[in-house]
């Protein structure tokens, strides 16, 4: 067990450090493939946690292409997945050719992103507004938000799940 | 060139279409089929996104990611460990579970054995009397359900002691 635990403890440290450098490069392909904000955060933790499952099969030699094979692989099951799902309207179709000229830079696109997730968090009630506007927009952990609030941890962090699939639906519902 | 076909490798105009999304669902679909078999593609792409702005992750993130992996890890160690190693864990398991049991709830048949009794003493003593209506009431019930039987079993023993009485002599049939 001694060993087992020594292993599991290496392993760990190997996510950890995937996490902290590649976060933010499987999180922008995931978004950049799937236009859904909240559908690519969710590829992105499975990208990880699938990566870390599967840590005993990797040579060792190129992680960031591993880690970005997993998620275009996480990416195309989800685009299967969601096209199964719902047929394509006319409009969408045209959307899809209208992407074909040129489009803006990337920092505007990010700006609009969260121009777009701050109006979505202030179309929420009270007190999913706050946690949501918060925790995506000011990037604010539920522990300091609770103390902000003077309110239970475990509050907020519910308060937040019940905020974030609000936020999905409508994220989805202004994609349709 | 058509534009769904992918030679060796996709080509730099292949690779930005797709980073940009200005790809149709098709080529979408190819070029990530594509890209999840293909090391040398997989790392252009990751350059061209690192080439520009990137997400932020949000605060949950790394926790959201440790969690998932917690919740399943236990159940996958215990199933590719070696079967020695398997039973041991799940010995040191019950010994923890038992451990950070409260003694109470080990001890919960002889709570069930000590509240039977107790019950038993109880009714016994007639404590739960009221519960069951007035005497008078109970025995008009008793022995109205009783009658039946009580009726047969008579006239049985009429029966039996007519007969008795003719085998005797003593009545004549």
């Amino acid at each position: 067990m001694k060993e087992v635990t020594i292993i599991l403890s290496r392993d760990n440290e190997i996510l950890e450090r995937w996490m902290k450098t590649y976060s933010g490069l499987i999180f922008t392909i995931c978004h950049s493939m799937t236009g859904d904000y909240f559908q690519s955060e969710d590829l992105a933790q499975e990208t990880f946690v699938s990566a870390y499952r599967a840590m005993g099969s990797f040579d060792g030699k190129n992680e960031k292409a591993w880690l970005v094979k997993i998620a275009t692989n996480k990416c195309r099951d989800y685009l299967k997945s969601s096209a199964r799902r719902s047929v394509p309207t006319e409009d969408q179709v045209f959307d899809t050719l209208r992407d074909t000229a040129p489009l803006p830079e990337e920092e505007a696109v990010n700006e609009e992103l969260s121009q777009r997730l701050a109006r979505l968090c202030d179309s929420l009630r009270e007190p999913y507004r706050t946690v949501a506007t918060e925790y995506f927009i000011h990037r604010k952990h539920p522990k300091q938000i609770a103390q902000e609030m003077q309110t239970n941890v475990k509050t907020v962090q519910t308060q937040f799940y019940r905020a974030r699939a609000m936020l999905q639906k409508l994220w989805k519902e202004e994609q349709l | 060139m058509n534009h769904l076909q992918i030679e060796s490798h996709m080509t730099e105009e292949q690779l930005l279409r797709m980073c940009k999304r200005a790809a149709t669902p098709e080529e979408m679909d190819r070029f990530l089929e594509h890209i999840a078999g293909c090391d040398r593609c997989a790392k252009r792409m990751a350059e061209i996104f690192e080439e520009g702005p990137m997400l932020e992750v949000t605060p949950m993130f790394y926790e959201s990611v440790r969690r998932e992996i917690e919740q399943t890890s236990e159940e996958r160690q215990i199933v590719t460990l070696p079967r020695t190693v398997r039973k041991t864990a799940a010995k040191q398991a019950v010994a923890v579970k038992q451990e950070h049991t409260p003694r109470a709830f080990r001890s919960y048949p002889f709570k069930v054995v000590l509240a039977a009794c107790v019950t038993l003493v109880l009714m016994n003593a007639g404590a739960f009397g009221a519960y069951m209506g007035r005497p008078t009431q109970r025995n008009d019930f008793l022995d109205k359900s009783t009658m039946p039987l009580e009726r047969i079993s008579r006239q049985w023993m009429d029966t039996s002691q007519r007969w008795n009485d003719i085998m005797e002599g003593e009545l004549s049939i």
